[in-house]
């Protein structure tokens, strides 16, 4: 089974997340701030990351840096509002795959999963 | 106002339909403390009686299970035979999709408070809020859950304690005129407000992050906690089970 970290800070986007995501087959692991996160990337092992980029303690570019450092291969998809282009940006500059809207649409989720899943599958 | 409800409900006659004696004497002990009048019938047949001969109760509270016709049985007898409907308060152990769609009634669970007393006065003082355009709507978590209702509750209780916490903590930061952390906790709640369709709280949100006029920010925040505590209130309302955990 394929396992998912969510690094959110919402809990009620990532109650629907992990919902979503489980019903769909996968193993969700959920880190609500950046120090809880950097601890799980650091002791185990995940097939995506799926990431907010406004988190407690660490920026978002502070850690997709950490990400990519450690686990240069980690497919990674940005959670994100409709109103941050210029972040979404930078992001898709630091090798993120790909991003989601939040409130995401459940449907657009499970494809971009999958597809982002299948390409280093 | 507790005080404008208390005067309007006072000394009204309420008939209560219980065969639960534990759960009927708690009743008893609550509504004494909110001085309502309560006349208690032993059966829904009873209730009819006395509604035939002394018209139509200010409010009903019955028992789901209510013998020898159950609650919504006894609503239908009294609005297909006496042609009354008068307002119901149904009082029940387990939550039903059932009973989502009935007019000029609320749902109230097991064991009784007086916070739960507080929502039937709610209920009674605005029994037009029913036909009001809603301030909230549960579309996307109907789609995002294929309308799991366990997902849906579990929702709305996060939406309502975590918007709650981070709306204290926005007000508080007022004093200490921390708008960028006001900014970053509003794009936190954001998506929350968007998730169950609040236009209005999303575009106060999208204000306090992104369209900043300082002099406006306690304005604003003051129409957030507004909103927020309106749509709590319509939660409340319409999911009596929020309440219990």
């Amino acid at each position: 089974m394929k396992r998912i970290l969510i690094i959110e800070d919402n809990p009620m986007v990532v109650k629907s997340l992990e919902f979503k995501l489980k019903k769909d087959g996968y193993e969700v692991i959920i880190a609500e701030d950046g120090r809880n996160a950097m601890d799980k990337l650091s002791n185990e092992s995940f097939d995506l990351i799926l990431t907010d980029l406004m988190l407690p303690f660490i920026s978002g570019s502070q850690l997709i840096e950490f990400i990519k450092e450690k686990s240069p291969d980690m497919p990674i998809i940005v959670l994100s509002t409709s109103t941050q282009e210029d972040i979404i940006t930078d992001a898709f500059n630091m090798g993120v795959d790909d991003f989601i809207t939040k409130p995401f649409s459940p449907n657009e989720l499970s494809l971009r999963v999958k597809r982002t899943l299948g390409k280093v599958g | 106002m507790s005080n404008i409800l208390d005067q309007s409900i006072k000394g009204k006659i309420i008939l209560t339909i219980n065969s639960d004696s534990k759960s009927k004497d708690h009743f008893k002990q609550l509504a004494r403390v909110k001085k309502w009048n309560l006349i208690d019938c032993e059966s829904s047949i009873n209730a009819i009686q006395y509604i035939k001969k002394n018209g139509t109760p200010y409010l009903l509270v019955i028992e789901n299970d209510a013998t020898p016709l159950d609650a919504f049985q006894t609503c239908d007898y009294l609005k297909q035979e006496l042609n009354i409907e008068p307002p119901v308060a149904i009082i029940h152990s387990g939550f039903s999709e059932n009973f989502q769609n009935r007019n000029n009634s609320i749902l109230i669970e097991k064991p009784f408070s007086l916070e739960k007393l507080d929502l039937i006065e709610d209920f009674i003082n605005k029994p037009q809020i029913a036909e009001v355009e809603k301030s909230y709507s549960l579309n996307y978590l109907n789609q995002l859950s294929d309308g799991d209702e366990t997902f849906i509750i579990s929702s709305l209780q996060i939406f309502t304690r975590s918007v709650e916490q981070k709306l204290a903590e926005i007000t508080n930061l007022l004093k200490t005129n921390d708008y960028k952390l006001i900014g970053e906790i509003a794009h936190n709640i954001k998506p929350s407000f968007e998730m169950i369709e609040s236009k209005i709280g999303k575009n106060l949100c999208n204000i306090l992050v992104y369209d900043i006029i300082e002099d406006e920010v306690p304005q604003r925040v003051s129409e957030l906690n507004a909103e927020f505590s309106h749509i709590r209130t319509q939660l409340n309302r319409d999911f009596p089970k929020l309440n219990e955990i």
